[in-house]
């Protein structure tokens, strides 16, 4: 039987911090998933992601966000706020990937309907362990979504 | 804090000659009305009041309000003497009296924006007073002397009566009304409004006992130490606005039912009258001042020093938090580097790394417990019944893994419920127990764990057989960063006892190293009983 001929899946990291993004990058290509990744290094740019405005209007909607907290100006709850609340974008899976260990930030997180809240991890094989539960929520949308659509795929 | 709003709201008129006009009218208007209370009414006061009001406008309006002061001085002495030049001088003897005051002020004052808080500051106007008003009083002596006024015998008096009235006159009066002009320093509540009410009336009523009338086989009793109660409970509960209205008040009381009369201090000799009047106003004065302005030094230290330790407790927060970040790229790379390219390194670069790597990890638990340590030391804590034991069992089952692979016992007591946050409680357990079982010594560890009553508090020991630890250092372990063994003899960032020393004083217990000896470790630590209830021995 041939492989399901996937689509690689879109992932939008807000991450300010270039070591979390590279090291976010080492843990997805252990996930075994293909993945197109965008990193956006602040909220507002990956606002504009995510709403594929300017110069993202050609970018797909990504199956996926990971959303760093501390972030230069905004914070990445300002993101989170921005896709739960829009009507076009709050199905998009949101897993919060952060430094922080304030319980106060965790449940501010699920407040803001976050689909997950991952405390960054210290090694490759922990933060690959954290991240297939994050793509869980991305993989479980798009198996809905094509259902939903009617184009089993074989 | 400072006076310069009050300063401020009159600045205005400090620019205009109103400023002077306002000065020389007030300095006249409180001169006339002083002496209505002289004795012999008309001629020497206890207490001259122009002078402090002088070195007050001095003080808030700068050395511009001279004219003014000398205006009003020459007015009231013509108004008495209408004599022309010797109104003049003794008007010049006044302001060079407050000039002399305002320039030894501004010149030590620790902030000339506050003046008056800090005790070396009332210092500062005592002597001030008394170095200034040798001026007035000696100049005022030499005119009384050149028009005839004078006779030889009584010159002493008359000018020690003059000095002291001046000196009195700015001790009670500048303070005043600097009091007033600047913002008030008291926080009113209605309880305080009912306090200030109750000791004005208590006050009062005292003062007329003492100054008014009670009299004991046909003489008035001495018993003016009664107002001094007032005095400190004034100048520790309230301010400067407060303990100077407060002098005034007895000040004046003092003086008319002295001069009517009345009271303790009336003598055979008026001038001894006023020499026991000045005395005691000053007195009660100083006294006032000195013990508010060091109440409110204290106040404000306090504030300061709260403000501080919550900075700091920020900042320990704010870097550890920060340090995370970059620690766990050093962590998360140097592996990745082990990983992925330790082949590429030869023994002395694999060496280097091995390095990084613990150096690294070592960080990361230093930090995680500075976190720790920031976390119950201004985290909330929740202060409710609480069984101890459970608390134990939580700590007990997060150390399971340790006790299991080295072969540790660990035996307890049924333990007791008392007010305490359960989960800091058993970080404590845990840090203690852990403890134990880290400085084992050869044998497998056997740690108990035991409460007793004691008082309000029940009282929990923590022992074990282990390596002990020198009775000498039983108080600095719990210091921060202290370690007694060897950095690589034992893991952990040495914060261990602090945190648990931290949780406990904030449970309003105490923690302490009970017995240090070799097979008998005990720490001991206490924690308030939950009321009533007695179910440790069950």
């Amino acid at each position: 039987m041939l492989e399901p001929e996937t689509e690689p899946l879109s992932i939008l990291l807000v991450e300010d911090n270039a070591a979390d993004a590279r090291m976010i990058r080492e843990a997805l290509d252990g996930c075994d998933v293909a993945y197109d990744l965008h990193v956006a290094v602040d909220a507002e740019e990956g606002l504009e992601y995510v709403r594929q405005q300017g110069r993202f209007a050609n970018e797909p909607r990504p199956n996926l966000v990971l959303l760093d907290l501390m972030l230069p100006g905004d914070s990445g709850f300002v993101v989170l706020d921005g896709i739960k609340r829009s009507g076009d974008l709050y199905h998009i899976p949101v897993v919060v990937l952060t430094g922080s260990r304030l319980e106060q930030d965790l449940q501010k997180s699920f407040s803001l309907s976050a689909d997950g809240h991952i405390r960054k991890p210290l090694g490759l094989a922990p933060y690959i362990q954290e991240l297939k539960f994050a793509l869980s929520f991305a993989t479980a949308w798009n198996v809905e979504n094509s259902q939903a659509a009617g184009t089993p795929k074989h | 804090m400072g006076t310069e709003p009050g300063a401020r709201r009159f600045a205005g008129l400090a620019n205009a000659p109103a400023g002077m006009v306002a000065t020389a009218v007030m300095y006249f208007a409180v001169a006339k009305l002083s002496l209505i209370f002289a004795i012999p009414p008309g001629y020497a006061t206890a207490v001259w009041p122009p002078s402090g009001i002088a070195l007050a406008v001095l003080l808030l309006w700068g050395a511009r309000m001279l004219p003014g002061v000398w205006a009003g001085a020459t007015a009231v002495n013509f108004s008495i003497a209408h004599a022309v030049v010797p109104s003049l001088a003794i008007g010049i003897g006044n302001t060079l009296e407050a000039l002399t005051a305002w320039l030894i002020l501004r010149r030590r004052l620790s902030s000339p924006r506050d003046p008056l808080a800090t005790v070396p500051d009332i210092v500062v106007l005592v002597a001030a007073s008394a170095a200034s008003s040798a001026i007035a009083a000696s100049v005022g002596l030499a005119v009384l002397f050149g028009t005839g006024a004078l006779a030889d015998q009584s010159a002493g008096l008359t000018w020690l009566t003059w000095w002291l009235g001046d000196v009195t006159g700015m001790l009670v009066v500048a303070p005043l009304l600097l009091g007033w002009v600047r913002p008030g320093e008291v926080r009113w509540t209605p309880d305080r409004a009912i306090e200030i009410g109750a000791l004005g009336a208590l006050l009062l009523g005292v003062t007329f006992v003492v100054f008014g009338g009670w009299v004991h086989d046909g003489a008035p009793l001495p018993i003016t130490f009664l107002i001094l109660p007032f005095v400190i409970w004034t100048a520790v509960r309230f301010s400067v606005r407060e303990v100077t209205t407060l002098t005034v008040t007895v000040g004046v009381a003092a003086v008319s039912l002295t001069v009517t009369g009345h009271g303790p201090f009336v003598a055979a000799d008026p001038q001894q009258a006023l020499l026991l009047l000045q005395g005691f106003i000053g007195t009660i004065a100083v006294t006032g001042l000195v013990l508010t302005v060091l109440v409110h030094e204290r106040i404000r230290v306090a504030e300061s020093l709260r403000k501080t330790q919550h900075d700091l407790e920020q900042f320990v927060y704010v870097a550890a938090h920060d340090l995370q970040e970059p620690v766990r790229a050093v962590i998360n790379f140097s592996e990745l580097l082990q990983t992925r390219h330790r082949s590429n390194l030869n023994a002395e670069g694999g060496e280097f790394l091995e390095i990084v790597v613990s150096a690294g990890a070592k960080m990361h638990r230093r930090i995680e417990d500075l976190l720790e340590y920031s976390r119950v030391s201004h985290g909330r804590l929740q202060l409710v019944p609480t069984e101890s034991g459970r608390a134990l069992s939580t700590a007990l089952r997060s150390l399971d893994e340790t006790i299991r692979a080295s072969g540790a016992t660990v035996t307890r007591d049924v333990m007791p419920r008392v007010v305490a946050d359960e989960l800091m409680i058993s970080h404590v357990f845990e840090n203690l127990v852990g403890n134990a079982l880290k400085y084992r010594g050869e044998q497998p560890a056997r740690v108990h764990i035991s409460a007793r009553a004691e008082g309000a508090y029940w009282r929990f020991h923590v022992r074990d057989h282990g390596i002990g630890i020198d009775a000498k250092h039983s108080e600095r372990i719990f210091e921060m960063y202290h370690r007694l063994n060897a950095r690589e003899k034992t893991p952990g960032s040495g914060l261990g006892l602090s945190i648990c020393r931290r949780i406990i004083e904030r449970h309003d217990g105490r923690i302490w190293l009970e017995s240090g000896k070799v097979g008998h470790t005990v720490f001991a630590f206490t924690i308030p009983a939950a009321g009533g209830n007695e179910n440790a021995g069950a």
